[in-house]
């Protein structure tokens, strides 16, 4: 793959898939040595990007496998060498207001304490604005498994947050 | 709570930006590694050794990982084992060449008390090796003729003449003594102030 076409692919891709793999991974080295990761691999192999129709999801998918296979390393790791993580890295941007301010914190919070396939679907719901049927494909799962893993982690969220959307409301 | 006006408040949430300096340094590294030389240093790495090992240690890895503490201890249980192994052996080792060689006086007097001994019980006599019997061939008639006698014979507890079989007392008798040869006798015609030559001359 051309110079010019990986840095077109990261201009126009590269903040979405830096909010998506840091909100899976929530450690930011761990989030530029996949994004590192991802660009070398098209790169490498540019017949990868051949067919391709949409090019966002298609490297959203590259992400998710990327990342997923991190979280299944470092949990093995954390698990058994009793390495705590450390403070996770907020994904949302800073406000202003304290009430805003605080809500990104606490939701920011809530999305590390649901499943990471939980949290996928949500970022991927909410914040790309993808439909069921295309998370479905993304992320290789029935259109009813991302329907239902998107509301139960909807819930939970909602069930955390709701002091705070009571009172910024 | 509105799901749909909660929906809507996260996804008013704004992202946090990507760092700008990454993009330099992701791209850079992703120009490097599809240049030719990295390519072919990436497929040559590929067919040789370290992709192996890798492969290897991967896998060593995904085996190892599930129940890592007992691997640990069966590895621990297997040092110990080796160690207790290795310590033995070193010490029979050392006994054997701590052991101090045979002084010459001391076989000497080894050989000396050997000497004395043999003095005393006399010459060793070995015993001839037996000799194995040696079985003639004979007609297997034969064989069953003696069978047949035997079973018709009466039994070896019953009291009968042995003939032929000398007693064990007869190897003890006393050896008989032999006579002393005595000089023959005088002819009647030898005269007896005469000699042969003289009578041979006459």
């Amino acid at each position: 793959m051309a110079q010019a076409d990986i840095e077109r692919l990261y201009d126009e891709h590269a903040q979405a898939l830096f909010a998506f793999l840091l909100n899976l991974t929530r450690h930011e080295a761990d989030t530029r040595d996949l994004l590192q990761e991802l660009f070398i691999k098209l790169a490498n192999r540019p017949e990868l990007c051949d067919g391709v129709r949409d090019e966002r999801a298609f490297l959203l998918r590259l992400a998710h496998n990327l990342a997923i296979d991190l979280i299944r390393r470092r949990g093995t790791r954390e698990k058994h060498c009793e390495q705590l993580a450390n403070e996770p890295a907020p994904i949302f941007a800073l406000a202003s207001e304290p009430d805003e301010s605080a809500f990104r914190e606490a939701l920011s919070s809530a999305l590390g304490e649901i499943p990471s396939d939980q949290r996928a679907v949500i970022h991927l719901k909410l914040w790309e604005g993808l439909t069921f049927e295309q998370i479905a494909d993304l992320l290789g799962i029935p259109l009813n498994t991302a329907a239902s893993r998107y509301r139960y982690g909807l819930d939970k969220l909602r069930e955390r947050l709701r002091p705070l959307y009571d009172e910024i409301r | 709570m509105n799901t749909d006006d909660f929906e809507k408040q996260l996804q008013r949430q704004p992202l946090r930006q990507m760092p700008g300096e990454w993009r330099d340094e992701i791209l850079s590294t992703a120009q490097q590694t599809s240049s030719p030389a990295d390519a072919s240093r990436i497929t040559r790495h590929a067919s040789s050794s370290p992709s192996l090992l890798s492969t290897l240690s991967h896998q060593l890895s995904a085996l190892l990982w599930p129940h890592p503490t007992a691997w640990a201890g069966l590895a621990a249980v297997w040092l110990v084992i080796l160690g207790i192994n290795l310590t033995t052996r070193d010490a029979s080792a050392m006994a054997a060449k701590h052991a101090s060689p045979v002084s010459p006086q001391i076989f000497m007097a080894f050989q000396e008390q050997e000497r004395l001994l043999s003095e005393l019980i006399g010459p060793r006599e070995i015993p001839a090796p037996e000799r194995p019997k040696t079985i003639l061939p004979r007609p297997r008639s034969e064989g069953r003729k003696e069978l047949l006698m035997a079973q018709s014979s009466p039994a070896a507890t019953e009291l009968r003449e042995a003939f032929g079989v000398r007693g064990a007392c007869s190897r003890f008798r006393p050896a008989p003594a032999f006579e002393q040869r005595q000089q023959a006798g005088r002819t009647p015609n030898a005269s007896r102030n005469s000699s042969s030559t003289e009578t041979l001359a006459a």
